[in-house]
């Protein structure tokens, strides 16, 4: 897709009120630079959102200040055309191998690793645009609950998918298989590409799925990396799902939100086994009890 | 040990709704970082002032980690907070939507006094005031 680049160079004492100009224009969030004693802010414009209007207006708008008693100075406004290809994997080129528990390890696909030790589990990962990269603390802690939580067999739900990184993880710790739920075409083409390179795909199925609405398991465990937003709803249905003894791990719980969680599983039948944190975030371990 | 910082990225965006969409994606992924990670993050941290807009500053370390800090809303968005309304003045000059007190105006000018680079009290209130007439408030005593 591309996007029109507007920027705008304007005095300190006036950026404030631009601001609020681009947000009027339907600019959805700005980058805001420090250049030499002046303001420099960025916003980004779809295709089809006549743009120039837009700039035109801006433009009258900016001229006019001086009568509200704000001087634009020596302003400059600039255009530009920008892919949306290239931003999204910039990152990529920082991404290694990472040791995430005693026995997982995680390589990006295109790297090459050889097991440095027996009974190393080794993620092969190209997760591009989707949640799931394994360096985030959220991941980590939810791949450190799952590995002390899988004996061998299970039936496991992953809600949220996003990478497929957990569905993936639970087959390779023994688990019988794994369904991988999203809601994002980025997540279920990334799962999707992850299985294979993986080679479990025998074992792993992604689907397109709204949380657990309208599906009817009777699973061992679920597992869940999500925000507290996408948990809260989550948590009646994870105790539908579940086979009466059942695990449910949830991560991606910031530090505020912690204690609102417990409540709703402790309202909803289930028994905390393990809290554990990482940085600011919090990962659970939860028993569904009859 | 403190962490060397190689980049410092400032956006203003909507709370609880960051997307790796523009200005977040093309931002981050310059300064090298995982736009999904960051993504993630914000949306947790500022759930609770979904509708508002927000000012982040993200500190981005040698290692390509990063952390941030948010900082309250923009002049504009607190304006509108007090004068009780949504939008601004398409037509600030000839059309006024609502007005604010002087009163007002400085305690949103001290607030956010260091994030307007403003050199005193006075800079900031001026530029308050301004942002207020250019947006179609009324200032009154």
């Amino acid at each position: 897709m591309k996007w029109t680049k507007l920027s705008i160079l304007i005095s300190n004492e006036a950026a404030s009120a631009v601001s609020n100009m681009l947000e009027q224009i339907d600019a959805n969030g700005i980058q805001i630079q420090n250049i030499d004693h002046q303001i420099q802010m960025t916003a980004y414009f779809p295709p089809k959102s006549s743009v120039e209007s837009k700039i035109k207006s801006l433009k009258h708008q900016v001229k006019g200040l001086n009568q509200f008693g704000l001087n634009p100075g020596k302003y400059q406004i600039s255009t530009s055309i920008v892919d949306d290809q290239q931003w999204g994997i910039a990152w990529e080129k920082n991404y290694h191998v990472t040791k995430i528990t005693r026995f997982l390890t995680i390589v990006p696909s295109w790297q090459t690793y050889h097991v440095q030790m027996p009974g190393e589990i080794v993620l092969k990962l190209d997760p591009k645009r989707a949640f799931g990269t394994g360096i985030h603390p959220t991941t980590q802690l939810t791949l450190q609950l799952m590995e002390a939580s899988i004996h061998g067999e299970e039936h496991v739900l992953d809600v949220g998918t996003g990478s497929g990184i957990l569905s993936i993880a639970a087959v390779k710790l023994g688990a019988k298989e794994a369904k991988g739920f999203d809601v994002t075409d980025d997540s279920i083409t990334s799962a999707k590409r992850n299985v294979k390179l993986n080679h479990v795909s025998d074992k792993v199925i992604i689907s397109t799925n709204n949380l657990l609405d309208h599906i009817n398991e009777h699973a061992d465990l679920i597992v869940a990396n999500m925000l507290t937003k996408f948990i809260l709803p989550l948590i009646p249905q994870a105790n539908k799902n579940l086979k009466n003894d059942g695990l449910f791990i949830i991560s991606g719980i910031i530090n505020t939100d912690l204690t609102t969680i417990l409540d709703q599983l402790t309202e909803n039948h289930f028994q905390i086994i393990e809290v554990s944190s990482m940085k600011d975030w919090y990962g659970i371990i939860a028993k569904k009890i009859v | 040990m403190a962490k060397k910082v190689a980049n410092v990225v400032k956006l203003q965006i909507p709370a609880g709704k960051a997307t790796p969409a523009p200005p977040v994606g093309p931002a981050l992924g310059q300064a090298g970082i995982n736009i999904m990670g960051f993504t993630k993050e914000f949306n947790a941290r500022t759930a609770k002032q979904a509708g508002m807009i927000i000012p982040v500053v993200i500190n981005v370390y040698a290692d390509h980690s990063f952390d941030f800090i948010t900082k309250t809303p923009p002049a504009a968005v607190l304006l509108k907070k007090a004068a009780g309304v949504e939008h601004g003045s398409g037509e600030p000059n000839s059309k006024k939507v609502a007005s604010v007190t002087k009163d007002q105006v400085k305690e949103i000018a001290q607030t956010k006094m260091k994030d307007l680079n403003a050199a005193d009290v006075e800079a900031a209130m001026r530029m308050v005031e301004g942002t207020a007439r250019s947006m179609g408030f009324a200032v009154k005593d």
